[in-house]
């Protein structure tokens, strides 16, 4: 190459910097979109929706994201009864009783069977079952993550959001929704929780927790949400009435399956607002203290528990009888979560997890006492070659990266190491490890570094 | 289309129109559509995905683009950040659905896949697309920005929010990284 854009930036006489300047050169000038039939097709699928559009706008049609049309597709809908009453064209198998047990706002909850259990009543009776919704690629995946003031503005009211999530669960949603006929506005907030499974036939089915804030229109028809056999118990949520429902069966769909679980669900209402939190695993204590999170701030509310979680790990520390050890320097943005304890072989292990601020990334801090067997199987990862090798304070450590399972290493599963990284190394007597998804090797020593008791 | 030449003169009034008129879309489109596809391309390990999240991209930035405001960024600044932020979320999107099994623990699968997994279209971009799947992702994301998205360093910073002279730094770094990687690739052949 003899002169190129790159030239002076990258060329200045010397091979080392020509080799650069010819390698940015090659760099550019590979062009890879030139062979993708796909250049084509989405310009003409893009002109089409274009012209859609222009000719919708000229018949006064304007192009809404409605939340039937969003929903088929979406993440985790909870199709709560409303299919149950479309798709059973079939003669009926028996008479179902329908009462409405509570109100809330303008939903009425049923006990009329939920979905599954009507689909599990006809299997029992041999009917033939209808067409089960196919599962579509979602061409709206991924979901939007609005901030709390865009959501609020494009719903239209003051959205609250919630200061407390339960370890392990991180948002990946947080849209608006138009109802059908626009009887109401909602925002959703979609939680997933990757270390809990929906069930062994869905082996990426992860635990999900939906929060969703309604305004309904004033002439709205009431809404049926059949809840089935399961239990529903009054309980009082930021000091209005409200209704929990535990055990119903919940048929989820995802942008990769559909399944009936059991779930959960908390309702209640609150300043014309009707709240819903739906959940598989969590229970009504856990909803509860999501629900008394909420707030317009929710930062503050978020720094009271990293407060509590500071005086957790103190706590702690005085009841296991040795001292939890904490990074001095952590990573820009991060505090403290939570500070937990397991006793697991008669050894108690600790784990203190740090997150970043309004973000969902984490990273761990696990101590493990030296005479724990899973010691053992964290060495040999070591000695089988599989570590990049690291010194903590003139002290050895290793930085492997690969799934880890809890089973494996005989750790209690609510350890969550299912992480993909893991610096760990020796101190004090102490097996430590440090556990992130994004933080990169430096940050991590650095944090070792710096761990105090 | 007669008033393309090179590049898009006056881009902001094809902007303008574009929301409406099917014509001034497709020259932004045929105008972009290289410099996204080959920034994705850097980003992701497979043409495949390539084209999804390319896709995605335009279909998002034809959806936004009546909320475009050209006193806040240029186009390209905001496709751009579009392109970034699809993604992120892919990104976010892996890693929760990644899973794997007990066994895969064991036998220790490497977090990258294959090198035969990558599809590229001669011998050459294999290389170059391995080498820039070995950067960290900053690097990558710079590596892309830069060459794939023909973008200038002050460009890339006031999307990355990073220094000009920091942009500047960092790619020179990945560049000798990158030119180290393709050297003993070389040896190995």
């Amino acid at each position: 190459m003899t002169e190129s854009k790159w030239t002076d930036q990258y060329d200045n006489d010397s091979n080392t910097d020509r080799a650069l300047a010819d390698l940015a050169q090659r760099l550019h000038d590979a062009d890879f979109s030139a062979s993708r039939p796909i250049r084509h097709e989405l310009r003409q699928k893009l002109l089409r929706r274009l012209d859609e559009r222009k000719t919708a706008a000229n018949q006064g049609i304007r192009p809404t994201r409605t939340l039937s049309t969003r929903r088929k597709l979406a993440y985790a809908v909870v199709m709560l009864g409303l299919l149950a009453l479309i798709v059973w064209s079939v003669p009926p198998l028996r008479s179902f009783a329908q009462d409405v047990i509570r109100t809330v706002g303008k939903i009425s909850i049923t006990d009329a069977p939920t979905w599954a259990e009507r689909q599990i009543e006809m299997m029992a009776q041999g009917t033939p079952l209808p067409t089960f919704p196919p599962v579509t690629p979602d061409p709206n995946w991924p979901p939007r993550l609005l901030s709390l003031q865009e959501a609020s503005q494009e719903v239209g009211f003051q959205a609250l959001a919630p200061g407390y999530m339960p370890s392990g669960y991180t948002l990946f949603e947080q849209d608006v929704f138009t109802g059908d006929n626009g009887a109401e506005v909602s925002i959703s907030y979609n939680y997933e929780a990757t270390d809990t499974k929906l069930g062994q036939a869905e082996p990426d089915g992860s635990d999900f927790l939906i929060i969703q804030e309604m305004r309904w229109r004033d002439d709205a028809e009431e809404s049926d949400w059949n809840v089935g056999s399961a239990d529903v118990i009054d309980v009082t949520v930021r000091d209005q009435p409200g209704v929990w429902v535990e055990g119903m069966v919940l048929t989820i769909r995802t942008n990769k399956f559909v399944i009936s679980v059991p779930g959960n669900m908390l309702l209640w209402e609150e300043n014309g607002l009707t709240f819903v939190i739906q959940t598989h695993s969590l229970p009504l204590d856990e909803v509860l203290k999501v629900a008394e999170s909420l707030s317009a701030h929710p930062e503050e509310i978020a720094a009271q528990y990293r407060a509590t979680a500071e005086a957790a790990a103190a706590q702690i520390s005085a009841q296991i009888g040795y001292p939890v050890y904490q990074p001095e320097q952590l990573p820009d943005g991060y505090g403290i979560e939570s500070c937990q304890a397991a006793t697991d072989h008669g050894l108690t292990l600790v784990r203190t997890r740090y997150r970043k601020r309004n973000s969902s990334d984490t990273v761990d801090v696990v101590q493990i006492p030296l005479d724990h067997p899973s010691v053992e199987h964290l060495w040999a990862l070591r000695d089988a070659g599989q570590a990049r090798h690291a010194i903590i304070n003139g002290e050895p450590a290793f930085w492997v990266s690969m799934l880890i399972d809890p089973g494996w290493l005989e750790l209690p599963p609510d350890l969550d190491l299912t992480r993909q990284s893991a610096l760990i190394w020796q101190m004090d007597g102490y097996l430590f490890m440090i556990q992130s998804e994004s933080l990169p090797l430096d940050t991590i020593l650095r944090m070792g570094g710096s761990m105090v008791p | 289309m007669s008033e393309i030449v090179h590049g898009l003169t006056n881009e902001p009034a094809w902007v303008a129109r574009a929301v409406a008129d099917p014509a001034a879309f497709a020259a932004l489109y045929d105008h972009y559509f290289p410099r996204i596809y080959n920034y994705v391309r850097y980003r992701v390990v497979d043409a495949p995905t390539a084209d999804d999240l390319t896709a995605q991209i335009f279909e998002r930035a034809l959806a936004d683009l009546a909320s475009y405001r050209q006193d806040r960024a240029p186009f390209g600044a905001w496709l751009f950040g579009i392109a970034r932020h699809v993604i992120g979320d892919h990104f976010r999107t892996q890693r929760r659905r990644r899973w794997q099994s007990f066994e895969a623990l064991r036998h220790h699968t490497p977090a990258d896949p294959p090198p035969e997994q990558i599809a590229a279209a001669n011998e050459s971009h294999r290389q170059l697309l391995n080498a820039v799947a070995t950067l960290r992702d900053r690097e990558r994301d710079l590596i892309a920005l830069k060459f794939g998205g023909d973008l200038t360093n002050r460009e890339i910073a006031r999307l990355t929010g990073l220094s000009e002279s920091n942009v500047g730094v960092i790619l020179h770094r990945a560049l000798r990284r990158l030119r180290a990687v393709l050297e003993e690739d070389q040896d190995h052949d």
